[in-house]
Parts: structure tokens; C-alpha cells; sequence
């Protein structure tokens, strides 16, 4: 029998009067049963919910790349953090070929792919020219089809951490909300440019780029160990030249670092972590600033260390949270 | 907190409970997956992950650490699984027998063992590659994804070929060391039958 029937029926693609016939006949055929055992245990732990990771890295040399066969192999390592109730995802019974992917969604409007990261996770991908970025929960990273290594721009609304190859003679542009470029030759920096936030904040590691806004003629040039904050509003920057990177950084290695951070950027930042909803009851909660720094904690963990720390007290339905001050 | 599965292992044995939560959360929703995968029934996978878990952490005092513990989790779910499957042929749920037998033939089969094994491999090499130096990474990844040779990606990164050589050759002496590792620490999956009910 043909084993790409068997793995159809395995995925649940047969109607239910075969799947009755095929499992009828394993009972007399003992070559099948087996044939069916292998298939089965191959299909049910090679799409277990794990991290990927980039997962033809050790196959057979594949043929010289052109440009748009790149696109469609672009690897991209998911880190799903750990938040128990997310199951309900995974507890679906849909095709399951890599359910994983279903959490970093690429399209091609005809202009290039789109790398969405769902809240609640993170991504990381590397681009036609080697330049690695990861992307932070409840990003996009839009990369146009004429990407390459001569010309290198990209779109990002959200959080990215980019290590850019070098190259003197071709510089990476990132366009930003607002329309704020960034242009770099070889760098590694941290970029937070989430829509809703209030400012865009790039912090620099090493290399050098320029930041330019539309319509200025100036460019801010960055250093390493500089940060960089834009108010979205009147677009006034700031240049703080005495910062610690690994507290912009800390997403990345899967830190959730607060340092007397006023609630609403720690309400966005945990919406976003976690892929979970938060209302707030007393505006006066947005008064409050926040310390701490969290590794792998669940979100009642974070949300109990809230409440010791500031009297916020919270209600957990579901992935909802509703926050008020406690009376205590 | 780190996450080697050996350190985890040692701490658990221990009675950390931090190491154990983590663990838990790190693990819980791939059991329910996995059990659900034979049994077709989320409910009963979800409690079937959980008293799997709570075994495993009664059972942290006669757990030898230097196994693998993930093995011993998969154990336990399996054997709990194969249980359930066992009790159920002779009522008619939401799969058919003849499918129970089908399904509990094929965890006991050797081969789930060997795909087990497999996945903990491949996991092995990609946070291996992940973890690459940044400079000799992208050159890894270029050979490896892009199917580039070395001459090409010379060219790609404005390198020597003897550089790009020398990238190919930390990267795949630190695969090696860490396979070499995988292969003594994880001594293979079918040797765990301590759990049976």
C-alpha cells in the first residue's frame, strides 16, 4: 500500500468510511500494521509543539541559490516561551505539518514576504545576505522581493535585534514607523519601533549607523553603547550615551526586564510576552513603576510579584487579565 | 536559570522545585500532544500529561540523573497511554477498535523509541548551530542552508577562502564535540521500563 496514503489517513485527510476499511484490513495484514506503527510514531513526534529550530541545516547541498528560490527557504527558529494555557492552540486538531508555523505567518503581496511574529513568541531569520534578526512578540519584518545583498532595505513595526553583515560598499536600510530610516554598513543593534508605543528606541552594541527622519536633513549618528529615543509624537530625539545594552537586549536571551518602568509600557510589554489580553480597572495603576526581571517565570508568577511589590492585584480568566488596586 | 537537560535532571533528583516547574512547563503541552496523537482525546491527554508530570516528581527520589529524564517522562506517558487503550477496546469511543489496536501496536513498537531519540538529536544540533559563534555562524549557516560553497561565500562576506574555511572548521569541531556529548549522556530511550501500572 502507498505510504502517502497511509500518512493521509494518519492526518485525518480520509473520510470516515475508509478510515473504517483501512483500520479493518491492518487487523489481517501484519506488514501494514507495522507500516502504519512506523508512519504514525514518525508523524506524531516529528510535529510535536517543540522549537523547530532551522531544520534542514544537516540535509544534502542544495543547488546554487538564485534570489527568489532564497525567499522561500528563509529558516526561521521559533522560541515559544512557556505559558501552560497556550495548549488550547495546540490541542486543535488541524493538519498538522509544522503547526509551529502557524505562529509566524509570511505572505507575498506581490512586493515581497512578510515575517509576522504573533504575541507570545519570538523569531529569528536570516536574510539573503547572512544578516541574522530576531524578531520580538508582536512584530513584522517586511523584506521586499528585490532584496539583495546590493540592496538591502527592510521594513520593521515592532521590536528587532539585528546583527547586519558588513559590506561598506552596500548599506542596510531600515524603514520604521513614522518613517524614520535607520542605515547601517555591519552593526549589531537592538530596535524597538512597536506602532503603539510612545517612542522608538534603537540601542547600538557595535558598529555604527545613522538614524534619519523624514524630512531632516540631519542625520543622528550612533555609537556603540549609545541609545537613541524618538517621540512618536513631536519626533524629538535623544541621545543617552551612558546606558546598559543588556536591558535592551534581555528579550532576546528570553529575559523580561522591567527597571522602574511606569505600568503602561509594563502592561504592553506583558501583552505582548505573553500573548495575553490585560485590562486595567484604576487608572491610578498607570502611576506606578515597576522593577524586576524575570527568566522564565509564568505569568502568574509575574503578575504575583506585582502584586507584592506595587498592591496590584489581578484576575485571571482564560488569557485575560484584568488588574486593580488592592485595597490592602 | 539554565536549561541543560543534565543540570535540570540533577536538580529535580534533588527536589528543586523550580527546576521541576520549569521542566513541567517546558514539557507539559508536548505530552498532551503526543498522547493525544493515539488516543484522539484532548481531555483525557491533558490528564494524562498531568499525572505523567506528577509521577515523575514522586518518583525523583529513585531517578537516576545521569538519564535521561525526558526519556523516563515519555516512559511514563506511554505506558498511560497504552493503559487507557488497553481498557477501552472493548467500548466504542471516538475511535474505532480496530484503530485502538492500531495505535496501541504502535507505541509499543521499537520505533517510537528511535524517533525520540532523533528529535532530542535534531534539537541537539539546532540550538548547537544557534549557538555558534556570531562570526563562524553566518558562514555555517550560508554552507549548510544556502547550499553555498566556501569560494561563494568568500566572495558574499569580502573574506579569504582560507577565513571561510577556518569558520567551516569551529563550527563543525564544536558539532562534533556536542554530538560526542548527546551520544554518552543520552543512552538510548529503550531502557526505561521502571514505571508500570
Amino acid at each position: 500500500m502507498d505510504q502517502d496514503y497511509i500518512l493521509k489517513i494518519i492526518k485525518g485527510e480520509c473520510p470516515s468510511d475508509e478510515r473504517e476499511r483501512f483500520f479493518e484490513r491492518l487487523s489481517s495484514d501484519k506488514a501494514l500494521m507495522q507500516e502504519y506503527a512506523r508512519l504514525k510514531n514518525k508523524y506524531v513526534i516529528n510535529t510535536l509543539p517543540y522549537s523547530p529550530g532551522i531544520n534542514t541545516l544537516l540535509s544534502k547541498r542544495q543547488p546554487k541559490f538564485r534570489v527568489v528560490q532564497v525567499f522561500t527557504k528563509i529558516a526561521a527558529a521559533l522560541f515559544i516561551p512557556l505559558l501552560a494555557w497556550s495548549i488550547y492552540n495546540l490541542i486543535q486538531e488541524r493538519n498538522n505539518a509544522g503547526n509551529v508555523q502557524n505562529s509566524i505567518t509570511s505572505y507575498e503581496p506581490g512586493t515581497g514576504v512578510r515575517y509576522e511574529v504573533n504575541k507570545g513568541i519570538k523569531a529569528m531569520l536570516t536574510l539573503p545576505d547572512s544578516t541574522i534578526i530576531w524578531l520580538n512578540s508582536g512584530s513584522y519584518l517586511d523584506v521586499p522581493k528585490n532584496f539583495t545583498k546590493d540592496n538591502r532595505i527592510v521594513y520593521l513595526s515592532g521590536e528587532g535585534y539585528f546583527d547586519v553583515e558588513s559590506d561598506k560598499k552596500s548599506p542596510f536600510l531600515i524603514m520604521t514607523p513614522k518613517s524614520i530610516l535607520v542605515k547601517v554598513t555591519g552593526t549589531q543593534f537592538n530596535l524597538s519601533c512597536y506602532e503603539n508605543d510612545k517612542n522608538m528606541k534603537l540601542t547600538l552594541l557595535k558598529g555604527s549607523l545613522e538614524l534619519i527622519k523624514k524630512n531632516d536633513k540631519d542625520t543622528i549618528s550612533v555609537k556603540p553603547n549609545e541609545e537613541v529615543i524618538i517621540n512618536y509624537k513631536t519626533l524629538e530625539d535623544k541621545l543617552d550615551t551612558t546606558i546598559d545594552t543588556k536591558y535592551a537586549t534581555a528579550w532576546k536571551e528570553g529575559s523580561l526586564r522591567f527597571i522602574d518602568s511606569p505600568m503602561d509600557e509594563v502592561v504592553r510589554k506583558m501583552e505582548r510576552w505573553f500573548g495575553i489580553q490585560i485590562t486595567v480597572d484604576n487608572p491610578d495603576i498607570y502611576k506606578q513603576t515597576f522593577t524586576a526581571d524575570f527568566d522564565s517565570e509564568s505569568v502568574t508568577q509575574v503578575l504575583n510579584l506585582l502584586e507584592i511589590s506595587t498592591n496590584i492585584s489581578h484576575e485571571i480568566k482564560g488569557n485575560r487579565v484584568r488588574l486593580s488596586m488592592s485595597s490592602k | 536559570m539554565k536549561k541543560q537537560p543534565d543540570i535540570l535532571a540533577k536538580e529535580i533528583c534533588k527536589g528543586d522545585l523550580e527546576s521541576y516547574e520549569l521542566f513541567f512547563r517546558l514539557e507539559f503541552d508536548n505530552i498532551v500532544y503526543f498522547v493525544n496523537g493515539y488516543l484522539h482525546d484532548p481531555d483525557l491527554a491533558k490528564d494524562i500529561a498531568q499525572e505523567s508530570l506528577l509521577t515523575l516528581w514522586e518518583k525523583r527520589g529513585i531517578i537516576d540523573p545521569e538519564k535521561n529524564l525526558r526519556a523516563f517522562l515519555y516512559t511514563i506517558a506511554k505506558n498511560r497511554a497504552i493503559n487507557e487503550l488497553k481498557t477501552r477496546s472493548s467500548s466504542v469511543n471516538s475511535i474505532s477498535i480496530n484503530e485502538i489496536k492500531a495505535n496501541l501496536n504502535a507505541l509499543m513498537d521499537d520505533s517510537l523509541g528511535e524517533e525520540l531519540e532523533t528529535l532530542e538529536l535534531k534539537q541537539l544540533i539546532d540550538s548547537t548551530i544557534r549557538n555558534l559563534p556570531d562570526t563562524v555562524r553566518g558562514s555555517f549557516i550560508m554552507s549548510r542552508k544556502l547550499g553555498m560553497t566556501n569560494k561563494e561565500i568568500a566572495n558574499a562576506k569580502n573574506m579569504s577562502l582560507t577565513g571561510v574555511e577556518y569558520h567551516m572548521k569551529i563550527s563543525l569541531n564544536i558539532l562534533r564535540k556536542k554530538l560526542k556529548e548527546f551520544l554518552i549522556f543520552f543512552q538510548g530511550w529503550m531502557l526505561f521500563f521502571l514505571y508500570n501500572s
